[in-house]
């Protein structure tokens, strides 16, 4: 059982707010997504070898491809500032 | 109650690879802000990292320099957290299988070989860089560095003094630049670590509670945050408190570390594996190949110069922590031409003094380990003295010339005529009544102002030692 602390948990980690209702709602929600995926669980997997898609070692050589410029990088930045995204003052 | 400190350390080493670990952008030191920067690394969804042969053979290099097991597959995972300095929200690392596992590091504790244990080296990305300034209304951020290849370095805790760490952390750094793998710019931030620490009293089997402390950036700042743990673990001790298991920040101005998150905030970084790589695998023969190609590693080579009788450890130590004066000091000692003392007194005196000074590097002097070897030759054979080496030491430092030909352009010969020497020595002694007497009173150290003078009468070109002999024998027969 996915317990509401548990919710609220997740939530902080990931920097979302929810109502009470909401933690409501998304205990039942995930509940049963995590009773779908520990299906997976009944799974013999001791003879399947580790892979992830069937592919290894998909790798590229250590050469240099010129980076985008500043400009373009920074469209995405929601607010620029001395060449740099500013974001809200963080604090560690 | 005595408590006997235990560390175990994490040391993050970024590597020299001339790229990022996902992305073709370059790894580049001090470039203008957010210039090597493209949509991999600067986390843009619907990109896909690719990653950097590179790294896996540096990582795999280390491991095999160490002795570490190398998992021939191993996996990349997703670590989650939130912060500005990592665009995607999660740093790729590895997590239950690293690239390699065990192995030891081999340090000197009061002249005795100890073997530090090693857990694991695992590879990741390095995060951007934060940077605050009350100038500006947010906090801004550098992608530069994101992406930037790392390994870590997980040891055991195996250290008991910070003494023990600071040699720990010296070894992996001189294993780093034997292999060419990173560039170790301390003040760049090129190695950094973690530091845990715990107490247990005198006696106890069992491990104390340990804090880990994050954000230490220098070797020096490691010491003195292990020491001031220690500290404020036995003053908690002491007055019958217990040590909190918690993240601290080292505050290394301060010299003092804060707690950073309480228990209920502990770390959760739900790790999984990174779907968009693919599983590394390592082969025999790759495993093989880097095998053979690793170099002198710098224990052996410490234990090598140790073996030469004449150096003590502390010359072998300075030599092997600078490679490029090692390798010289191992060129000329090929030569077979002077002792190896020799050869290390003036590459650890004169011709460090002259590197200080100047801010620069063996490498880039024009100095030659024959032309060294041949200027120490010339004082062994009494051609020149000390004094004047220095004066061609600062010719053939710059210009690979001969020294016998700066000896004779400068007239720096020695003058090792006895019977000239010896009038010049009566002079002195004639000019020199008072010095004399004060000799004969018992006054030893007046012997050492007539060789001065001596010296200063014959332009410095006079054998201190023949002038010695002489005043000696001189003065007996006044």
């Amino acid at each position: 059982m996915i317990t509401k602390s548990e919710i609220e948990h997740l939530a902080k980690l990931s920097r979302l707010y929810l109502t009470d209702a909401e933690r409501e709602t998304l205990a039942k929600e995930m509940d049963g997504i995590v009773d779908m995926a520990a299906q997976l669980q009944q799974l013999d997997l001791d003879s399947v070898e580790l892979t992830l898609d069937g592919r290894r070692n998909v790798l590229r050589e250590d050469e240099i491809i010129p980076s985008y410029s500043r400009d373009e990088i920074l469209k995405n930045a929601p607010v620029r500032e001395a060449g740099c995204f500013s974001v809200p003052k963080t604090v560690e | 109650m005595n408590y006997i400190p235990t560390i175990g350390l994490e040391v993050h080493a970024e590597l020299s690879t001339k790229t990022k670990i996902y992305c073709g952008c370059e790894n580049k030191f001090g470039a203008e802000v957010n210039t090597k920067v493209c949509p991999v690394c600067s986390g843009m969804p619907g990109t896909l990292p690719v990653l950097n042969r590179k790294v896996v053979e540096y990582c795999c290099k280390m491991g095999l320099a160490i002795g570490a097991r190398i998992n021939q597959l191993s996996k990349q995972d997703r670590k989650n957290y939130y912060y500005p300095d990592l665009p995607k929200a999660y740093q790729i690392s590895q997590f239950d299988i690293p690239l390699c596992e065990g192995g030891s590091v081999p340090i000197l504790v009061n002249g005795e070989e100890k073997r530090i244990g090693v857990t694991r080296i695992h590879i990741e990305e390095d995060a951007g860089k934060l940077l605050h300034d009350d100038k500006f209304s947010g906090s801004l951020v550098d992608y530069n560095r994101c992406g930037v290849p790392l390994i870590e370095i997980v040891s055991e805790p195996d250290m008991h003094s910070s003494e023990e760490a600071k040699e720990y952390l010296e070894a992996i750094k001189r294993l780093l630049q034997y292999l060419d793998i990173s560039d170790c710019r301390m003040q760049e931030g090129s190695i950094r670590c973690d530091v845990n620490v715990s107490l247990a009293p005198e006696g106890s089997d069992a491990l104390g509670t340990r804090a880990e402390m994050k954000n230490v950036n220098s070797f020096s700042g490691a010491v003195r945050a292990i020491e001031y743990e220690i500290r404020r673990q036995t003053e908690l001790l002491e007055r019958g408190e217990t040590v909190v298991q918690e993240t601290r920040r080292w505050d290394d101005m301060a010299g003092q570390s804060f707690s950073m998150r309480s228990k209920e905030d502990a770390q959760d970084y739900r790790y999984f594996p990174e779907p968009d790589l693919a599983v590394i695998e390592v082969s025999d023969e790759e495993i093989a190949r880097i095998r053979g190609a690793l170099p002198e590693l710098p224990h052996d080579r410490f234990m090598r110069y140790r073996a030469l009788g004449e150096l003590t450890d502390y010359e072998c130590g300075m030599l092997v922590g600078n490679l490029a004066m090692a390798e010289f000091f191992d060129r000329c000692t090929a030569l077979e031409r002077v002792k190896p003392k020799a050869v290390c007194n003036w590459l650890l005196g004169d011709i460090s003094r002259i590197l200080n000074e100047r801010g620069s590097e063996l490498s880039d002097a024009a100095l030659t380990p024959e032309n060294l070897c041949a200027m120490i030759a010339l004082i062994e054979k009494g051609t020149i003295s000390n004094t004047a080496a220095k004066t061609v030491l600062e010719v053939i430092f710059d210009e690979d010339r001969a020294p016998e030909a700066v000896v004779e352009e400068k007239g720096l010969a020695q003058n090792n005529d006895e019977g000239a020497m010896r009038t010049l020595v009566c002079e002195i002694l004639d000019a020199n009544e008072k010095s004399v007497s004060d000799y004969k009173g018992g006054k030893t150290n007046a012997l050492g102002f007539l060789v001065g003078q001596c010296m200063r009468a014959s332009k410095g070109k006079g054998n201190p030692q023949i002038i010695s002999k002489l005043l000696t024998e001189e003065l007996s027969k006044r």
